[in-house]
């Protein structure tokens, strides 16, 4: 049997073809405080630079919250700073477009080829991205102008879902400058030839799950599972294949404002939940895996049974500072460098 | 965990290949029967398992699914740990993947251990008409390198039943001609009510990883 999209499908607010059992879950705000806080953000942005510099507390507190649809394309813009960005780069474009300058280059045509393999397999299940939906061709431009801009990074696979989510909010232009942003100041490193800043935050990971959860860090080394296993698809494409709207863009709010220690913590909470501090159904199938590939699937389904509205709580009250998460980053820095050290001495 | 668990061997295999050759299709058409002609890139791996019999032997096979694209090849070494097979797929219908496999075999004899089992794929046998990739070409290749040779069509099933079938009993009369190690402690532990034998390949390149482990599934 060939799988279509099942007919009874219904299209969701957000534009995803779900299952009719599934549209229920939709945020919940009550229209009037959504409008107040929609008026809270539009103020926000007129006297953006001075809020962002005095106020900073006031808007992590909101990005907590959720950013009301209506206006979280350009609360994400700002968060950024792509706006910032954009508007010095374009000042020294004689296109005065730097987007559509980049537009005019052509990739390499290897980067060109594994872009256009992606554009139907980033988002199926989304009415942009479906069959020949619209969102496709502005995809390719997004992905395009990064290759043009980055040609050390050109294409990186997980970049097209994280590029296919801002254009159902942005236009492409803004969109491919969130999307800089995003490449070069969030998780930079993440998407470059050798994925060494993925290996070192996957081990940063395993690192901080000795400390918050040594059951679960004791459990998983038994098992001898690699961090990278459920770590990869999670960093990379920033929960995009793990949740979608609305859970995915309340993410996406803290992750703007507060940065990747957002996605630290949610991997932390969901491996603590699984592994020894969750629902005891689970934590007990857990701690019956006796191999590696069992514990990882229960890690990712727990990351989806779990009520979202539970692991934005927990990942709160995570006893983690951020120097904790800086001294672990180092420490996995370290140690991978001291592995690459040790390999190339044996291999003299 | 549940009764489906009960199995005589667990053997784990990896899918490689390049990028859109169909290596998702292929797991899903083996373990549920079902094709999606619009399923989403795989990013990282992706797993999934299924019984067969074998001389009334079970053997359940857990497959792993890996990114294609050639830079997460920096962090397959992650996912090769304790394969004792590999289906190594290419698309007929695009010859540069066909052109990659020299590169995945030596993927795999720098990552996998020496002894694991590979078999060459060539997948997408439905487009004849847009075949680049002549048969007899992949089957002398595949000859020269002593690995095993079958077309599939994940989209019609053509040969993917075979092409498991064919690599897990290869798998099972290499490991069940063996006597079993005695246990050293670091083999699967037990879960509740599975009745399996760990599998266990000779260790080829000592130095490596400094893993310990080398059970089919660690």
């Amino acid at each position: 049997m060939v799988n279509r999209p099942e007919s009874d499908e219904v299209l969701d607010r957000y534009g995803f073809f779900v299952s009719p059992g599934e549209s229920h879950i939709e945020e919940t705000v009550d229209a009037a405080v959504a409008r107040r806080r929609e008026l809270k953000w539009l103020d926000m942005f007129v006297q953006w630079p001075s809020f962002i510099a005095s106020r900073f507390d006031k808007i992590k507190e909101r990005c907590r919250k959720g950013i009301p649809g209506s206006v979280r394309g350009q609360a994400w813009y700002h968060l950024s700073a792509a706006k910032y960005r954009q508007e010095t780069e374009d000042r020294n474009c004689p296109m005065e477009s730097l987007f559509y300058y980049y537009l005019t280059k052509t990739p390499d045509a290897r980067v060109l080829d594994d872009i256009r393999k992606d554009l139907a397999r980033s988002f199926p299940d989304h009415e942009m991205f479906r069959d020949d939906g619209c969102g496709q061709n502005s995809l390719n431009d997004v992905l395009r102008a990064y290759a043009i801009h980055d040609p050390d990074v050109g294409y990186c696979q997980a970049q097209a879902p994280i590029a296919a989510i801002l254009l159902m909010h942005l236009p492409p232009e803004q969109a491919f400058w969130v999307f800089v942003q995003i490449n070069e100041e969030y998780v930079k490193g993440y998407f470059s030839d050798g994925l060494t800043a993925i290996k070192e935050d996957a081990l940063a990971t395993e690192i901080l799950i000795k400390r918050v959860s040594p059951k679960g860090y004791h459990l998983l080394r038994k098992l001898d599972v690699d961090p990278i296993l459920y770590t990869v698809d999670w960093y990379m494409t920033l929960f995009s294949r793990t949740y979608r709207a609305p859970q995915l863009y309340r993410l996406w709010d803290m992750f703007f404002c507060e940065g990747v220690k957002v996605l630290f913590r949610l991997a932390l909470v969901i491996v603590y939940e699984t592994l020894e501090d969750g629902p005891s159904s689970i934590v007990s199938r857990a701690h019956k895996c006796d191999n590696a590939m069992d514990i990882v699937t229960l890690i990712k389904q727990t990351a989806k049974q779990l009520p979202f509205s539970v692991l934005l709580s927990k990942m709160d009250k995570l006893p983690l500072t951020d120097i904790d998460l800086a001294q672990a980053c180092k420490q996995a820095r370290q140690k991978l460098n001291a592995d690459v050290k040790a390999t190339q001495n044996r291999k003299k | 965990m549940a009764r489906e668990d009960e199995y005589d061997y667990l053997f784990k295999v990896v899918l490689i290949g390049d990028s859109g050759v169909g290596k998702s299709n292929l797991l899903s058409r083996f373990t549920r029967n079902e094709f999606n002609l619009e399923s989403k890139s795989t990013i990282g791996v992706e797993f999934a398992t299924r019984s067969i019999q074998v001389d009334k032997k079970t053997i359940k096979a857990q497959i792993w699914d890996t990114a294609g694209q050639e830079r997460y090849r920096a962090i397959t070494s992650a996912y090769y740990r304790g394969a004792v097979g590999a289906l190594l797929v290419y698309d007929i219908s695009k010859h540069t993947t066909y052109e990659n496999v020299e590169r995945w075999l030596k993927e795999l004899r720098d990552h996998a251990d020496a002894n694991i089992v590979i078999s060459l794929v060539g997948n997408k046998s439905d487009l004849r008409h847009l075949r680049s990739v002549p048969s007899d070409e992949a089957k002398s290749f595949s000859e020269k390198n002593g690995i095993s040779f079958i077309e599939t069509s994940a989209l019609d099933s053509t040969n993917v039943e075979q092409a498991f079938q064919t690599i897990l009993t290869e798998i099972y009369r290499i490991v069940s001609q063996r006597p079993m190690p005695e246990s050293t402690g670091t083999q699967i532990n037990g879960g509740a009510g599975s009745s399996h034998i760990p599998i266990r390949l000779p260790p080829t390149n000592p130095v490596s990883d400094s893993k310990q482990n080398t059970s089919c599934c660690s």
